[in-house]
């Protein structure tokens, strides 16, 4: 393609385009959610395609180009990285989710772009069958036909198109908890394991958060497979990038904190599995040796400072992940008033994946809605509360993996939930029963999703239930959807 | 707008391109990012991508074990795998590599220097996707399959999978239990009751305010607490987990590794001078130990160790030898930790003195010096050195301040020092001393080439029972050379001998009044007049008998002194008769 030379960008012009391209991306959730509900008639959708235009024309104007594409987990505006806040992050998370499904790697725009272009396209793009195995290629066709003059679409890049992303993140699950197996078994000996390959993982790690958190989130429903701590290792090492990430910390600090949260029980290496494994309560000199775990941990990670690798925080938390936000719990510090950051956010994570995974030696562990409920009523001392309410915002009102009567009378499990307001109640689910009971292999459906003919929701979630009480192994779910 | 088939050109265009790149970057590898061969070769990398990705939006290439292909033609081949730059990404599992259109010099700067610290870290730590990963470059993305890791990790073992039976998803019925049934039934009726009003039905204006969620103000708490943590020093941060590892290790066995870890960390810190840590590491020991005296006497017993394994003198001589005055920017965190050592460090303070020009730093040495002194005050006698003069005279002025006997020894050494200024302050200090070896160390230093330190010294002599002394004085005025000295030095020659009130100065002091000259001599005259002077100053009687017999002489200037002095003695024997007689 022959492009003539364009002026280079001025950095406060830039910064222009990108406040823009900012308000565009919040336009184009609200145009995409309305052309799902109302049609193209609806005054509501063309109003927002107007404002649309409107952000899109002045655009064009200021730079000759208009073109919105994804580079890995990034939205672009005319080559200008899009970056996000707290405040907006929903807005770019389902532009971003939707410009995947249908395998969209950029959508240029042309300045004699017209009003109903806009609308139809929006239209098209909204109303793609979602279970199309080949969704670009079906919505360049139908673009195509409809004769779209000035908007042209390009496929997603193979790095950015990853067709199995369920089976690659289950694999890195998977993965990461044989590598953690291989630095128990060799005492985190250097021979044994490689740092360099544990920040590997996590960039993965990382990676499939950024692409699809909701699979991953489900898939640290994974219990007790193969052995406890290290599946938990795993879990948290997962809930703890994904808060992270929500945080707002850079790439650097979120592979230290993963490789922080994946060693926090290295000291469980010294701990009799009797002790652990007991059924039952412990007695007081079992619960001395079980206190004494994260100082072992932290006095073998110490050890290895001088791997390059290895962050300090590593030690922090594998130190610090049971002393609660009040400074009680264990150890008893002798001079230290507080804990690091990465600290608080494992204990947070540490602490969900612990209660809601069943142990022996524990009567009843809790699902995920209940484990929140409870750790929300122990904020401030427990927890630091600003994180743990992120986490409970991350982790939603039904968190993934939650097993929830609808009332169409069918049973489901939490799929896929969103921060938005209007939708914090209405998650993604999978149908797991049909209206009698009768287990099936059910869709994914949006409770967003409304009944044209009565205008009312066509599913809403009734109650939550306990999924071990039904023999649901939840995570079977997630994992089958993985191949 | 993809790039849909290769032409001569654009192939010509590409291979050009990857030619400068695998210079830049072995220019790169070689030299700095701002040496100039380096700064070329990325303005001119940079000029020919921004020329191709202006045509054809982006650049994709394919990366095999010895090439980069480009829509499956090799496009750039290396037949050395090992140095090749299609190897340097393919052995880390980069599978393809993209350059966009925007790509800025800087991003391309930044790929180089990526590159070169990976290059330049073991082949096992090296990672270059992790670097380009973190360095997350707009506009040079890569494609790393997770593949890859199955390569790194299980190894030999058994992959983990877990078993799924899809079937079984669907198979079945799940009937609820009663009371969740009861619950359901309840819950269903006070949704539909809701649905009456609005809960049930979609929002009508589903616009969102961003405005609104951008004030929260929790997100603004929670950035602060971000900001917080990211502003703690890594240092401190260490310093503080080792303290506390160090508290809570109770398994004797597992002390030598924490100690090691300690001994390294001290190492690390002392080689960046960072004394403020060393100090709080050390004092935070102490600390622990006085907390576990009582409690744990095995634990504080092992504490003891390691802190006298970090404060052993050989770690001061180390310092001593490595120290640099000129490269410390933290006084106050120096003289913290020498403080520590106490008077073992007293050297190394006097160094700090003798360097330092602050007034607050030189006195607050100062203080920890006396501190230190207050022990053994000997400990400072070596400091007194010729090449410290500030720190030796402040030393001296201590050791005359504690008129301890033991320290007149150190100040013998000073009799050789060049520095009249030092000298003049240990004379003035073996002065106050009340002890016989201090007038014998005074006495060397009346051949010092200075007049005023001889003057000093004569006048700082104290009466004396020593007999030799007293002799040694009238030897000296016997000696020709005497009649070259001044006025002034001669006058403290025998203001010493009237001082002493001896016998034996009384005799020698006689003998010169005796001695008559057979011409009129003014030299002889100028001794007898300060022979009479030193006679007027002594008490014993025998003076006034021979100052009578001296105001006999026919010398005018002899005989009125000697009268005066006659006089003057017998005004204060009268006068003090009286007042007894009173």
């Amino acid at each position: 393609m022959n492009s003539p030379k364009k002026e280079k960008p001025r950095p406060e012009k830039s910064k222009a385009i990108h406040q823009l391209a900012v308000e565009m991306i919040i336009r184009l959730n609200v145009i995409l959610k309305g052309a799902r509900i109302y049609e193209p008639n609806n005054l509501l959708f063309q109003r927002q395609v107007s404002l649309f235009l409107t952000l899109l024309r002045k655009a064009l104007r200021e730079s000759g180009e208009a073109s919105l594409s994804v580079r890995g987990n990034t939205l672009f505006f005319n080559n200008i990285r899009l970056k996000y806040g707290f405040a907006n992050y929903h807005f770019f998370k389902f532009v971003l989710e939707e410009l995947r499904r249908k395998q969209l790697g950029a959508v240029h725009f042309k300045p004699e772009i017209t009003e109903s272009e806009v609308e139809i396209m929006m239209t098209v793009w909204a109303k793609a069958d979602p279970q199309n195995i080949a969704p670009y290629d079906a919505l360049a066709a139908e673009l195509k036909n409809r004769g779209l003059d000035h908007i042209s679409v390009e496929k997603m890049i193979p790095s950015d198109l990853d067709k199995s992303r369920e089976e690659s993140a289950a694999k890195v699950f998977f993965l990461g908890i044989t590598h953690l197996e291989e630095a128990f078994e060799g005492g985190f000996s250097e021979e044994r394991i490689r740092l360099g390959t544990t920040r590997r993982l996590m960039q993965s790690i990382f990676n499939h958060i950024s692409d699809h958190e909701s699979f991953v989130q489900g898939l640290t429903n994974i219990k007790n497979f193969h052995e406890y701590t290290l599946n938990h290792s795993m879990n948290v090492c997962i809930l703890s990038v994904a808060l992270g990430r929500r945080l707002g910390l850079d790439r650097n600090e979120l592979i230290d904190l993963g490789i922080s949260a994946f060693f926090h029980d290295f000291g469980k290496l010294d701990t009799p599995k009797e002790i652990l494994d007991k059924p039952g309560k412990l007695d007081d000199q079992e619960r001395e040796i079980i206190e004494k775990h994260p100082y072992q941990g932290a006095g073998k990670l110490v050890q290895f400072k001088g791997m390059k690798s290895l962050p300090l925080q590593a030690i922090q938390v594998a130190l610090e992940h049971h002393v609660k936000e009040d400074m009680t719990g264990y150890p008893r510090y002798f001079k230290k008033q507080s804990t690091n950051l990465f600290s608080k956010i494992v204990k947070i994570a540490d602490f969900f994946d612990a209660v809601t995974t069943p142990r022996v030696y524990r009567t009843k562990h809790f699902t995920r809605d209940e484990a929140l409920t409870m750790m929300l009523a122990q904020s401030g001392k427990e927890f630091q509360p600003l994180l743990l309410r992120e986490f409970i915002k991350m982790m939603g009102v039904y968190p993934v993996g939650s097993f929830v009567g609808l009332d169409t009378q069918e049973l489901a499990i939490v799929v896929e939930n969103s921060q938005e307001t209007a939708q914090i109640l209405r998650p993604k689910v999978k149908l797991i029963t049909d209206s009698s009971g009768n287990k099936k292999d059910g869709e994914i459906v949006d409770l967003m999703e409304v009944d044209p003919s009565t205008k009312t929701f066509k599913r809403t979630i009734v109650m939550t239930l306990d999924p071990d009480k039904y023999g649901i192994r939840v995570a079977d779910y997630f994992l089958a959807r993985a191949g | 707008v993809a790039v849909s088939s290769l032409d001569q050109a654009q192939k010509d265009g590409v291979k050009e391109i990857l030619h400068v790149l695998v210079n830049a970057v072995s220019a790169a590898k070689l030299f700095p990012s701002d040496h100039q061969s380096v700064v070329n070769f990325i303005s001119d990398l940079h000029e020919r991508l921004t020329r191709y990705l202006d045509e054809y939006w982006k650049l994709e290439l394919d990366i095999e074990e010895r090439a980069f292909v480009m829509e499956g033609e090799r496009i750039f081949e290396d037949p050395h795998p090992l140095k090749s730059l299609p190897f340097f990404f393919f052995k880390d599992g980069m599978q393809k590599l993209y350059f966009y259109k925007g790509l800025t010099k800087d991003e391309l700067k930044g790929f180089l220097e990526t590159m070169r610290a990976v290059s330049l870290l073991p082949p096992e730590d090296g990672d270059i996707v992790t670097a380009l990963w973190e360095k997350d470059f707009a506009n040079i993305r890569y494609l790393a399959p997770d593949d890859y890791l199955e390569t790194r990790i299980g190894v030999g073992r058994p992959t983990l999978r877990a078993q799924v039976d899809k079937a079984g998803l669907s198979r079945g019925r799940i009937a609820l239990a009663p009371e969740d049934m009861d619950e359901m039934r309840s819950r269903l009726l006070a949704l539909s009751e809701s649905q009456q009003g609005q809960s049930g039905n979609p929002p009508a204006d589903a616009e969102p305010n961003p405005a609104a969620s951008s004030e929260d103000i929790g997100t603004r708490e929670l950035e602060s607490l971000l900001q917080t943590s990211r502003q703690l020093s890594p240092e401190d941060e260490y310093l503080n987990l080792v303290v506390e590892l160090i508290y809570l290790e109770d398994r004797a066995d597992q002390f030598p590794a924490i100690v090691d870890v300690l001994e390294q960390y001290h190492q690390d810190i002392m080689r960046k001078k960072d004394f403020s840590k060393a100090a709080g590491l050390i004092r935070s020991l102490s600390e622990i130990r006085e907390r576990l005296a009582k409690k744990d006497k095995l634990k504080a017993a092992l504490i003891e160790t390691v802190i006298s394994l970090l404060t052993r003198k050989s770690v001061l001589v180390d310092l001593k030898s490595s120290f640099d005055p000129s490269s410390l920017n933290d006084m106050d965190g120096l003289l913290s930790y020498l403080g520590l050592f106490g008077p073992e460090a007293a050297s190394l303070l006097a160094d700090v003195y003798e360097q330092n020009r602050n007034p607050e730093w030189r006195s607050r040495v100062l203080e920890m010096l006396k501190n230190a002194g207050r022990g053994d005050i000997q400990k400072l006698g070596p400091l007194i050195q010729d090449a410290r003069p500030g720190l030796s005279q402040e030393i001296i002025r201590l050791f005359k301040e504690s008129q301890d006997s033991r320290v007149v020894p150190h100040l013998a050494n000073v009799v050789s020092y060049r520095n009249p200024a030092i000298k003049l302050a240990a004379i003035r200090a073996l002065g106050s001393i009340t002890d016989e070896a201090a007038n014998k160390i005074l006495l060397g230093f009346l051949p010092d080439p200075s007049e005023e330190v001889r003057v000093a010294a004569l006048d700082n002599l104290k009466k004396t029972e020593d007999i030799s002394l007293v002799s040694h004085i009238c030897g000296l005025i016997s000696e020709k050379s005497f009649a070259k000295k001044s006025g002034r030095e001669k006058k403290a020659f025998f203001d010493f001998l009237g001082r002493s009130d001896s016998e034996e100065a009384c005799t020698f002091l006689a003998g010169i009044l005796r001695k008559i000259p057979f011409l009129p001599n003014p030299k002889h005259t100028e001794l007898c007049l300060l022979a009479v002077s030193a006679l007027a100053a002594m008490k014993r009687p025998a003076s006034l008998d021979i100052l009578k017999e001296a105001a006999k002489r026919r010398n005018l200037k002899i005989r009125t002194a000697s009268l005066r002095a006659v006089r003057a003695k017998s005004e204060v024997v009268i006068s003090f008769t009286g007042r007894i007689q009173q």
